[in-house]
């Protein structure tokens, strides 16, 4: 009998109410859990990491410091290897996403089909190699300067992760929205910005996330070529078997990993496209 | 006839331009032997359903995409409204055109409004005209704006999806809609509903639609025209429903139609086409037991149609329902009221159901009309076959005449 209800009922009545309600509650409750998830998500980490660096502070401060120690553990030092540290860091990140995510673009589009798996196999050698190796062999064959030997090897090591976030967020779209747009005449670079784009948004950030957190991790190994950072503190560290240098720069090193995973996932809350 | 529907012309009878012509139209994939579509030729007139019916592979959504080039043609020509439009910029050509698919497409990140305004924006409409463009679909199709305009996708339902990319399609007014299996991803009930509402709405526009599916009950329900294809999208028949549905021109198209022609008729009329029966006796809510005992006595029928205020009809009742209690609550609530504008093969399906063997009739108010019931229904159809057999009568006679004209 509810046919007959149907074909009678005004649009958007009866099922169409429920499945309204039901919608609405979801979105509801969705935005509701996830408000309170996101607060304590998002105040947590700094609260630990602020914690394990205040033990640190407090660990130290009850150590015995030498007179030797003491011109690599002192606050001024520390604040310079961590402002060098994230400089590295970020102006990698920087470089990486210039590159990377424009290559993605391009080696999703049909014309490039045929060159993608070539780079691909380039973008592995970036990630394949150990890292150290990258930073020397960028250091001594192209740039004599620690710090940028750093940002260029930390782009090459990072460039796969986002490169691939790139493709798998534009492979992801749906082919049915694509050709729907298309059947609308949205033109090719219409369809890129408009649809393809935003519709990775979330994978794309996902990479970036990945490059971010790799970057800042990676970027101890500045201190193997002269480009200074927390990785400096650590060699030195090791250099003078001092525990408490080489607790601080692991500590301060793993701490700042974790914030920058934090910015990333902050991010990626923040740009993802609403509705999706 | 026959040569003509070969031709690629349906019997419209009217010289006028078609709105879109196909000429010889071919493709052929790379790398397949065997063209998906051979050589169309094709007029589809302006202002009514063209419908493309056939086996899976036929190649019907081939042709449809090429008559926007999502498909570019191996050759052959293309018009629009007489202009040839095979070479000219794509996505200008599209842009003209409504475009709907089964999947429908629309873009999860932007609201509803957002979604209609694609096209529009597009063309470079001012913010203003944009909205009240907006507003004007959505009523259109039935969804009320300030609740639906800001929107996701996501929160909206089958069916309101489907709603809103025949709004999309229709974003700046374009005078023809391709549709790709439109209702074929909804559940059966909506599906109904949908149909329905479109046709409703097709009334008003009045656009040129092309529309494929491979369901033939949806292609003589929706079709002003069906186009039924075969392999290589050569035309089988290419007429109205009524004539198809008389005359298969084939033993392929009558393999297609398949079996029930009688019940495929029904699509094909609606409610209000037919003499409803008014022999139950209906009185208003507050009449009183006397009154209704006496018209329920007086008619043979047995049963009497309570109708309220608005004339809406509530209850069924007999005399042994006439106790003391209000007649809103006596005997039985009305089943399969459906309203004038549904096939009769809704009608048939609902009155097999009810209790009484009744479908009731409403206008679009809610307002009784009138029954119909198994007999009606029955005159209804033989009066649908005597058309036919006196049509395709005529026609032979008209054909005998032609020949004696040219001999």
């Amino acid at each position: 009998m509810s046919g007959a209800i149907d074909l009678v009922a005004p649009p958007g009545e009866a099922p169409e109410r429920q499945a309204d309600a039901i919608a609405r509650r979801e979105a509801y409750r969705g935005q509701a859990e996830t408000r309170w998830q996101r607060v304590a998500r998002y105040a947590g980490m700094p609260l630990f990491v602020g914690a394990a660096f205040l033990v640190l502070y407090l660990w130290v401060q009850g150590q015995q410091i030498g007179e030797i120690e003491q011109r690599v553990l002192n606050a001024n030092a520390i604040r310079r290897a961590i402002a060098q540290h994230l400089r590295i860091s970020l102006w990698s990140t920087l470089l990486v996403l210039l590159t990377a995510i424009p290559v993605g673009i391009a080696l999703t589009r049909p014309w490039a089909r045929r060159i993608t798996p070539a780079i691909l196999a380039i973008a592995n050698i970036g990630q394949g190699v150990p890292a150290i190796g990258t930073f020397v062999v960028v250091y001594l064959v192209f740039l004599r300067n620690g710090q940028n030997a750093s940002i260029v090897g930390l782009a090459i090591y990072c460039f796969l992760p986002v490169l691939r976030g790139t493709m798998v967020g534009l492979e992801q779209v749906d082919r049915d929205l694509i050709k729907a747009a298309r059947g609308m005449g949205l033109s090719k670079g219409m369809i890129l910005r408009r649809i393809e784009l935003p519709m990775s948004v979330p994978i794309l950030l996902t990479g970036v996330r990945t490059a971010l957190v790799l970057n800042v991790s990676t970027a101890v190994l500045a201190g193997f070529i002269a480009g200074g950072g927390i990785g400096a503190i650590l060699l030195q560290g090791f250099g003078l078997r001092r525990q408490a240098t080489i607790v601080t720069g692991s500590v301060l090193a793993g701490g700042f990993a974790l914030l920058a995973d934090w910015v990333g996932r902050i991010v990626e809350d923040v740009l993802r496209p609403k509705g999706l | 006839m026959t040569a003509a529907a070969v031709n690629g012309k349906a019997a419209t009878g009217s010289a006028a331009e078609p709105m879109i012509r196909l000429e010889k139209l071919h493709k052929r994939f790379p790398g397949q032997r065997e063209p998906a579509v051979r050589e169309l030729t094709l007029d589809i007139p302006e202002g009514g359903i063209v419908v493309f019916v056939g086996p899976s592979g036929c190649g019907k959504t081939t042709t449809l995409e090429m008559i926007n080039r999502l498909v570019e043609p191996t050759s052959g020509r293309i018009y629009l409204q007489g202009d040839d439009v095979t070479d000219v910029n794509a996505d200008q050509l599209r842009r003209r055109m409504g475009y709907v698919i089964q999947q429908i497409g629309l873009f999860p990140h932007q609201t509803i409004a957002a979604n209609i305004a694609t096209v529009p924006r597009m063309l470079g409409w001012d913010r203003k005209r944009i909205n009240a463009r907006v507003d004007e679909l959505l009523t259109l199709v039935g969804l009320e704006p300030a609740e639906y305009r800001d929107r996701y996708p996501k929160h909206m339902s089958g069916g309101q999806r489907q709603r809103i990319g025949v709004a999309r399609a229709m974003g700046a007014d374009p005078p023809v809609l391709l549709m790709d299996e439109p209702f074929g991803a909804v559940d059966p009930i909506t599906r109904v509903r949908l149909q329905n509402e479109f046709l409703r709405l097709q009334a008003d526009i009045r656009k040129t639609i092309v529309f494929v599916t491979h369901d033939i009950d949806e292609a003589i329900k929706m079709g002003n025209h069906i186009c039924i294809l075969r392999e290589g999208s050569e035309i089988a028949q290419y007429d109205t429903p009524q004539h198809i549905l008389s005359n298969p021109a084939s033993p392929f198209v009558e393999g297609f139609l398949g079996s029930g022609i009688v019940l495929k008729r029904l699509n094909l009329s609606r409610a209000r086409d037919v003499e409803l029966s008014s022999e139950w006796p209906t009185l208003p809510l507050d009449a009183s037991a006397g009154q209704v005992r006496q018209a329920i006595v007086d008619s043979d029928k047995g049963h009497a149609l309570l109708l309220d205020a608005q004339r809406r009809p509530r209850r069924w009742v007999t005399v042994r329902d006439l106790t003391d209690g209000p007649l809103e609550e006596a005997g039985t609530p009305v089943e399969a009221v459906l309203q004038e504008d549904v096939t009769l093969q809704d009608v048939v399906q609902e009155m097999l159901t009810a209790t009484l063997g009744e479908a009731i009739i409403v206008d679009s108010e809610g307002c009784y009309l009138g029954a119909l019931n198994h007999d009606t229904i029955n005159t209804a159809v033989r009066a649908m076959q005597q058309e036919a057999v006196d049509r395709e009568r005529e026609q032979a006679r008209a054909g005998m005449r032609e020949a004696g004209a040219i001999a």
